[in-house]
């Protein structure tokens, strides 16, 4: 029974309904299981490194950021730019000064005293740079150090403000510098001799939040080490912990406050700068790893289209029947693309999942917080079905560029 | 009636001076030109030797080729201009394939091969399935609905080609050799299975290099070094005379 129009044949509308590319597609997925699977790790691995790169970029940046907001927005050193002078350059009450400033925390003096300590209680130490290898410095601080450095004690007692102000001879050991001294137990109140003056050991510092290196050294109150060795030519710094928000305010009136007759010798160093550093470092670092990430994803889409461009070369036949059955060009263009654009949403959502895997195990490894941000999961599997689509557009146009004769030849 | 002009009235297929030949040195001509006519409900055999230009001039006569030069007209439309879109829209919707290697997709049932036929003429997708087990039906093959190519003997293969060319009910059948890979009693079959396309309305032409295949055709085409001529049975070296009857 002849189906053609008397004047003449109508080809009619062509384009075929979404659901039977759809389905022509899942066939031919389903028909090569291998090759398939081939095609989709290609996309798990894009996606997943693309994802993995983000995902742990969000996460050591929190990190980092974390350590950068919790201190290093609340701190404001102040440096002696002129230690040579004769005159220091922190009055004695410079805490007391400090803490009338609105935002201050606590404030506290520090500087390196010039000698060195060895273990034992007689024998005496000279002078900085004459002691032995393993000597231990010694620092002088006033008491609010111990709180500005949130300082936590293994054994004993800080010394406190009436220690200072009478220059006891007493002394709190950070842990590195009681061991290299041996010091293991102070309930006996064993002392120490620094420069042939004995030095009662109060404590053993464990651990601090600021100024790690107050750990490595004997710590002596600041006016006693003044009464002994005078101001230390090596510079001094007064470091202020402030309210979250009143860093750049404190930094700005600190150095009136502390020294109002010579204001410029002092030297502030506030929070924002780490923050230029930080957001600098940011910057810089999501830059580099985003073109890591893309590079992986290019590198995932260059697998989909090869695999998927072997897939047409040995589908050959299948393409020469069904452009004999009357497919057109667009028509095989659509089953091919249609064909890789789901092995690239499979697998990125394949991709998507070991990589949120990989970055909880990674944290979990190094005590990080995983950091997961929904604006970067969820257009993850999207991701692999454009790259899916974008890799397959070669391969299906090449399966279209194909001519039925020679198709159905080989 | 004039040997050039490929036109008629009630042609379902024409070519007029219709020639293909292929780039080289010198250049290769496979088909030299012709004039033919294919009427409705013809039934043709084309005969010739290997590299006569047998299978250049089906794929001339099916719209998978077009003409170096010279015209095909499909049911009084001339194709020479129109877009590929457009001719392979002719051939969904009005020309059926067999070919001698059934080229059924391996990975899919004999429903499914059948229904991939009717995929490209816009069949809904629960007609196609039910057409397909239907033209099944018709070509012996109902209790063979749903094995895979791999399952199904030879003949079984090329009874699965012609449903799926025929499911749509196209006007016009061409068939590369249809039992060139079959034992004797599955191209009896497959040949009782072509002749009765005839009762439908199918013009049906089979290439073949069977005297006894071509015995069974209405009308008999010779190919000879790209030029085809009609002939009778027995009478394969007589001199070329115009294929426009039908």
């Amino acid at each position: 029974m002849l189906r053609w129009r008397p004047d003449g044949p109508a080809a009619g509308k062509q384009s075929l309904r979404l659901a039977d590319i759809a389905s022509e597609a899942v066939l031919g997925i389903s028909a090569r299981p291998g090759r398939s699977m081939l095609t989709m790790l290609a996309a798990i691995v894009g996606v997943g490194s693309f994802a993995i790169v983000i995902g742990l970029t969000n996460t050591t940046r929190a990190e980092v950021n974390g350590r950068f907001n919790s201190l290093a927005a609340t701190e404001v050193v102040v440096s002696d730019t002129e230690p040579q002078l004769s005159s220091a350059a922190f009055p004695p009450d410079t805490e007391r000064l400090i803490d009338r400033l609105h935002g201050v925390l606590s404030s506290g003096v520090l500087f390196p005293v010039g000698v060195a300590v060895a273990p034992g209680v007689t024998r005496l130490a000279p002078a900085a740079g004459q002691g032995p290898a393993n000597s231990v410095q010694v620092m002088g601080v006033s008491p609010g150090v111990f709180q500005v450095s949130m300082g936590k004690l293994a054994q004993g007692r800080f010394f406190g403000a009436l220690a200072d102000r009478q220059r006891q001879n007493v002394v709190v050991l950070g842990e590195a510098a009681a061991a290299q001294l041996g010091v293991t137990d102070i309930s006996a109140q064993p002392a120490i001799e620094i420069d042939g003056i004995p030095f009662t050991i109060v404590g053993i510092l464990q651990s601090v939040g600021r100024e790690p290196s107050l750990l490595q050294v004997a710590i002596i109150p600041d006016q006693t080490a003044l009464r002994y060795w005078g101001i230390s030519a090596l510079g001094a710094d007064a470091i202020i912990a402030t309210r979250p928000g009143s860093a750049a305010v404190v930094a700005s009136e600190a150095a009136v406050a502390i020294l109002p007759a010579d204001p410029q010798r002092l030297a502030v160093v506030s929070s924002s700068e780490p923050f230029i550093f930080q957001a600098a470092i940011n910057g810089d670092l999501s830059a580099l790893l985003l073109l890591a990430g893309v590079m992986a994803l290019l590198m995932g889409m260059i697998g989909i289209a090869s695999v998927t461009l072997t897939s047409v070369l040995e589908r050959f036949y299948e393409i020469g029947v069904r452009r004999a059955l009357g497919a057109t060009r667009p028509h095989i263009t659509c089953q091919f693309l249609a064909e890789s654009t789901i092995l690239g949403t499979l697998g990125g959502l394949a991709g998507t999942c070991l990589s949120i895997i990989i970055i909880v195990t990674i944290a979990d490894i190094n005590h990080w917080n995983a950091v997961f941000s929904l604006a970067v999961i969820l257009p993850d599997p999207l991701i692999g079905t454009v790259a899916g689509c974008l890799a397959g557009i070669y391969p299906a146009l090449r399966a279209a560029r194909l001519d039925p004769v020679e198709a159905l030849r080989r | 009636m004039p040997a050039t002009s490929g036109s008629d009235a009630r042609a379902l297929l024409s070519l007029a001076a219709a020639e293909r030949s292929y780039p080289g040195s010198p250049p290769v001509a496979a088909l030299r030109p012709a004039d033919l006519c294919i009427g409705p409900r013809d039934y043709v055999s084309l005969m010739g030797r290997s590299g006569s230009g047998k299978s250049t001039l089906l794929n001339i006569m099916g719209l998978l080729d077009r003409p170096s030069a010279g015209s095909v007209i499909f049911a009084g439309t001339d194709t020479e201009q129109m877009p590929d879109r457009q001719v392979a829209g002719l051939r969904a919707q009005h020309i059926g394939f067999v070919f001698q290697s059934f080229n059924l997709l391996p990975q899919r049932t004999a429903t499914d091969n059948v229904a991939l036929g009717l995929l490209y003429q816009r069949v809904p997708r629960s007609h196609r399935e039910q057409i397909a087990r239907g033209t099944l039906d018709r070509v012996g093959l109902s209790h063979r609905v749903a094995a895979f190519p791999g399952q199904l003997s030879g003949g079984e293969k090329q009874r699965v080609a012609i449903a799926r060319a025929v499911a749509g009910r196209p006007a016009l059948l061409l068939c590369d050799e249809p039992t060139g890979n079959l034992d004797a009693a599955s191209a009896t079959s497959v040949l009782d299975l072509l002749d009765g396309l005839r009762d439908d309305g199918i013009a049906v032409v089979i290439v073949t290099h069977d005297p006894d295949v071509a015995a069974r055709a209405d009308r008999h085409l010779v190919m000879s070094d790209g030029t085809v001529r009609d002939t009778v049975l027995g009478d394969l070296g007589d001199g070329p005379r115009p294929a426009m009857e039908h």
